[in-house]
């Protein structure tokens, strides 16, 4: 009886990892971009930006999506560096009714702000000077660079020639294993990149305990509004969507569904083969995953996942299966390693997405 | 020799996957084979854990019932869903070659139900418990708290030996094996529209013959459309590929009565457990 209990717990383990693995992931997500030191609080709005260094006199931001707010609530008044990493081009900060220009000499998506505080709580806005005109933009969409990591620079490159692109957006699984060295490497490699890159996680990521991705790019799940068009990140590493996610995600549904909203995610909630099934583990999950989306208008779905291209509708909406970062590819398919190139427009949607093969080289 | 057939089929499944990063047209092919390679291996490998472990055992297959008609409860836990206890309700007809089984799963405190009904024409049977048959199945399921519903069409063709037939230290033991396909129509109710998705099916099982004319099994189930869905073998690796595994054990209690318990572990947790009423049956 007592070798039979000293499984138990085991099996209680094996029961709860089963049915919500990626319980632990959400909870994280709630602390991102808040942290204190004896006299200095500082606190981005939505976590949208994770908190990398941060001292009296420094502070350094990894930014998860293109503007960015916050409070610096400092006792003494003086100067404080800032560093924004992952930096829209040419962003600008206003605090105090006043604009900062950017100044760094480590690439266009570091920002970095000499700032003078004042006591007191300071309100800042990092953004690009358009960010709340409702003109027409492109961004590009690419996932699953895994195996390919050493040379996604090649990638990086033919994305940022593409004229006008103001971010990426990638479905997650950058790297293979999560190991240290992959992210050391992924960052090494975007600088080639000229535009932010805003992703969630894949499967492959989520191989190595969470903290790691955490602590270097903050939520798993991210939502963002950029000039009149909502974009939902979300975290389907464990190809499922965890509960309270989903509630994030209602809101973000809610808040967003008289605008143009796009949704991103690394699993297709059904695979456009079938009988393949390269989906969430849930049928049934996938399908309320879709009535939700479809309930919210969402106007555009992006997936990751399969080394391929597909567009498809599901639910009506436009879908678009693009896993072309370099992992080992699907074969005889005619598609080989690609992005999207997604032109929006706040006022009527979506206008066209385009696959970009990436050159031979 | 079964366990290298088994290792066979499921490394050519294995590579045709892998040489074309499951390319849409041979993961057709190459997903049935990499799963009743794996089926058939597993059952080799617990079939030689029973044939240890037993040495075989005088048990047999349980004799047919005509008809019977079952009343259960169930237990559904699946955070990503509202509904949690059901009425199970379920019966069989056997009429020669052919039988017939509809069932219902009716959630209790939520609005959710699973009808289906299955029909099979055994294409050879002998009086052994071992058989060859055609299935086909409709499946409504409707989650109305979600504002969705699915209907699904299936066909499969499943067999059943009875392991005895291959040794003695096999007796009492059988083994199970279904492959086909099936359409899955899905009505978004809420948002007005609908889409569809075809899927694969397969399932693999062991299983024992029980003193009494009963019988336990072990099995794994690819599709990841029923409660269980799939399997998520830990927090880090795996997800979105595999099926669910279960277990399920009937005993007659008597010519009148059998008691029935189930049990399937995918992304949910699945326990049923109910009576059996039989008519006709000889034990």
């Amino acid at each position: 009886m007592t070798t039979h209990c000293r499984y138990l717990p085991l099996l209680l383990c094996l029961i709860t990892a089963c049915i919500r693995p990626g319980d632990d992931r959400p909870s994280m997500d709630q602390d991102v971009g808040v942290a204190s030191i004896p006299g200095f609080v500082v606190d981005v709005d939505n976590g949208l930006a994770v908190i990398r260094e941060f001292s009296d006199t420094h502070l350094v931001l990894w930014a998860e999506a293109p503007v960015l707010s916050a409070v610096l609530d400092r006792e003494i008044a003086g100067p404080l560096r800032l560093t924004v990493l992952n930096c829209m081009p040419g962003a600008q900060l206003q605090m105090n009714q006043s604009w900062y220009q950017s100044h760094s000499e480590n690439g266009v998506t570091e920002c970095v702000f000499a700032l003078d505080l004042a006591a007191g709580p300071n309100q800042i806005t990092i953004a690009p000077r358009d960010y709340e005109s409702d003109d027409p933009y492109r961004f590009a969409v690419m996932g699953d660079i895994q195996t390919a990591l050493g040379s996604s620079h090649e990638v990086f490159e033919d994305i940022s020639a593409i004229p006008k692109l103001r971010f990426l957006v990638c479905t997650g699984d950058i790297v293979q294993d999560g190991a240290e060295w992959e992210y050391e490497l992924f960052q090494e490699k975007l600088q080639s990149l000229a535009i932010p890159i805003f992703t969630t996680v894949g499967n492959h990521e989520v191989r190595q305990p969470p903290q790691r991705w955490h602590d270097l790019f903050g939520q798993f799940s991210v939502h963002f509004r950029f000039k009149g068009v909502d974009f939902s990140l979300v975290d389907s590493g464990n190809a499922s969507i965890d509960p309270e996610t989903y509630q994030r995600l209602a809101k973000w549904l809610d808040d967003g569904r008289e605008r143009v909203h796009i949704f991103a995610t690394h699993f297709p909630p059904l695979d456009p083969i079938g009988p393949r099934n390269a989906s969430f583990r849930s049928r049934n999950e996938g399908v309320k995953l879709l009535t939700r989306l479809a309930e919210g208008s969402v106007d555009l779905m992006l997936f990751g996942h399969i080394h391929s291209y597909y567009k498809y509708e599901n639910a009506g909406i436009p879908a678009y299966v693009s896993g072309g970062g370099g992992a080992a590819p699907e074969q005889y398919d005619g598609i080989g390693r690609h992005f999207l190139v997604v032109d929006v427009d706040p006022e009527s949607g979506l206008r066209k997405v385009a696959r970009v093969p990436v050159n031979a080289r | 020799m079964l366990s290298a057939l088994g290792a066979g089929i499921a490394t050519l499944g294995g590579v045709s996957l892998a040489s074309t990063g499951a390319n849409r047209n041979v993961s057709a092919v190459g997903i049935p084979l990499l799963v009743s390679g794996v089926g058939i291996f597993g059952i080799s490998w617990i079939a030689d854990l029973y044939g240890s472990a037993t040495g075989g055992t005088n048990a047999g297959p349980p004799e047919p019932t005509p008809v019977s008609l079952s009343l259960g409860y169930g237990r559904v836990d699946d955070p990503q869903f509202l509904y949690e206890h059901f009425a199970v309700l379920s019966a069989a007809f056997q009429f020669g070659r052919f039988q017939l089984e509809p069932s219902l799963w009716a959630a209790l405190g939520a609005d959710n139900d699973r009808s289906r009904v299955a029909g099979s024409y055994s294409l050879w049977k002998t009086g052994l418990g071992t058989e060859v048959k055609l299935q086909v199945a409709g499946t409504l399921h409707n989650f109305s708290d979600e504002g969705f519903a699915t209907r699904t069409a299936e066909s499969s063709l499943a067999g059943r030996w009875n392991l005895g037939s291959l040794g003695p230290r096999l007796a009492g033991s059988f083994a199970v094996l279904s492959a086909g396909v099936g359409y899955e129509s899905i009505d978004l109710q809420m948002a007005g529209t609908t889409t569809g998705s075809s899927l694969l099916l397969g399932r693999a099982g062991f299983g024992a013959f029980l003193p009494g004319g009963g019988e336990a099994e072990f099995h794994y189930d690819h599709r990841r459309d029923t409660f269980a869905g799939g399997l998520t073998p830990s927090r880090r690796r795996g997800s979105g590929f595999a099926g669910s595994v279960g277990v399920s054990l009937r005993q007659p209690l008597g010519r009148r009565f059998a008691f029935k318990l189930a049990s399937e572990l995918g992304s949910a947790w699945v326990v049923s457990s109910g009576l059996e009423v039989r008519w006709g049956a000889t034990q």
